[in-house]
C-alpha cells in the first residue's frame, strides 16, 4: 500500500491589508520555512502570534503547509 | 518605502539565523522584540540548516526606498 511521508512544513502567515483603492480586500501572505516537521498547532499558534504581534496589520490566517511524498 | 524587521539568532553551529517580519510595527520596543524573540525560542517551531536556535544575536530594521528614474 502507498504511504504518504511528510517530508517538508511550512508556516505561511496571511495579513488583512483592508480595502484597496477599490474597494477590494487586499491580503499579504508571508512564508516561513525551517518549521520543524514535529512541531504541533500549538507551537505554531505561538509562533503565529508572536510573530504578527509585531506586524503592523491584524493577523487573518494562520496556515501550515505540508509536503508529503507519496511512495511505496 | 518597505520597511523590514530582522531578527538575529545563533544557532547549534555558531552561524546566524534571520527570522524577517514585513511592516514591523513602528511602535516596537528594544523589549518587545527581545520577548518577541524568547517566545520564538521557547516556542521551538523553527530548525535551520544548522541546528536548534540557541540564543539572541541582535535585531535590526532596514528600510528599503524605490526611486523611479525615467530613462528614455
Amino acid at each position: 500500500m502507498a504511504q504518504a511521508v511528510l517530508t517538508d512544513r511550512q508556516l505561511r502567515l496571511v495579513y488583512d491589508l483592508g480595502l484597496n483603492m477599490e474597494g477590494k480586500q487586499v491580503f499579504k501572505a508571508k512564508t516561513y520555512s525551517n518549521v520543524k516537521p514535529a512541531a504541533d498547532p500549538d507551537q505554531l499558534m505561538a509562533t503565529a502570534v508572536i510573530l504578527s504581534g509585531l506586524q503592523k496589520y491584524p493577523l487573518f490566517a494562520a496556515e501550515r503547509l505540508d509536503t508529503n511524498e507519496i511512495q511505496n | 518605502m518597505a520597511k523590514t524587521l530582522e531578527m538575529q539568532f545563533v544557532n547549534e553551529q555558531g552561524k546566524t539565523v534571520t527570522i524577517t517580519v514585513d511592516a514591523p510595527k513602528d511602535s516596537l520596543t528594544k523589549d518587545e522584540i527581545a520577548a518577541a524573540m524568547d517566545g520564538l525560542m521557547t516556542a521551538n517551531v523553527f530548525i535551520s540548516g544548522g541546528g536548534n536556535l540557541t540564543s539572541k544575536k541582535g535585531a535590526r530594521t532596514v528600510d528599503r526606498t524605490v526611486t523611479e528614474m525615467d530613462i528614455k
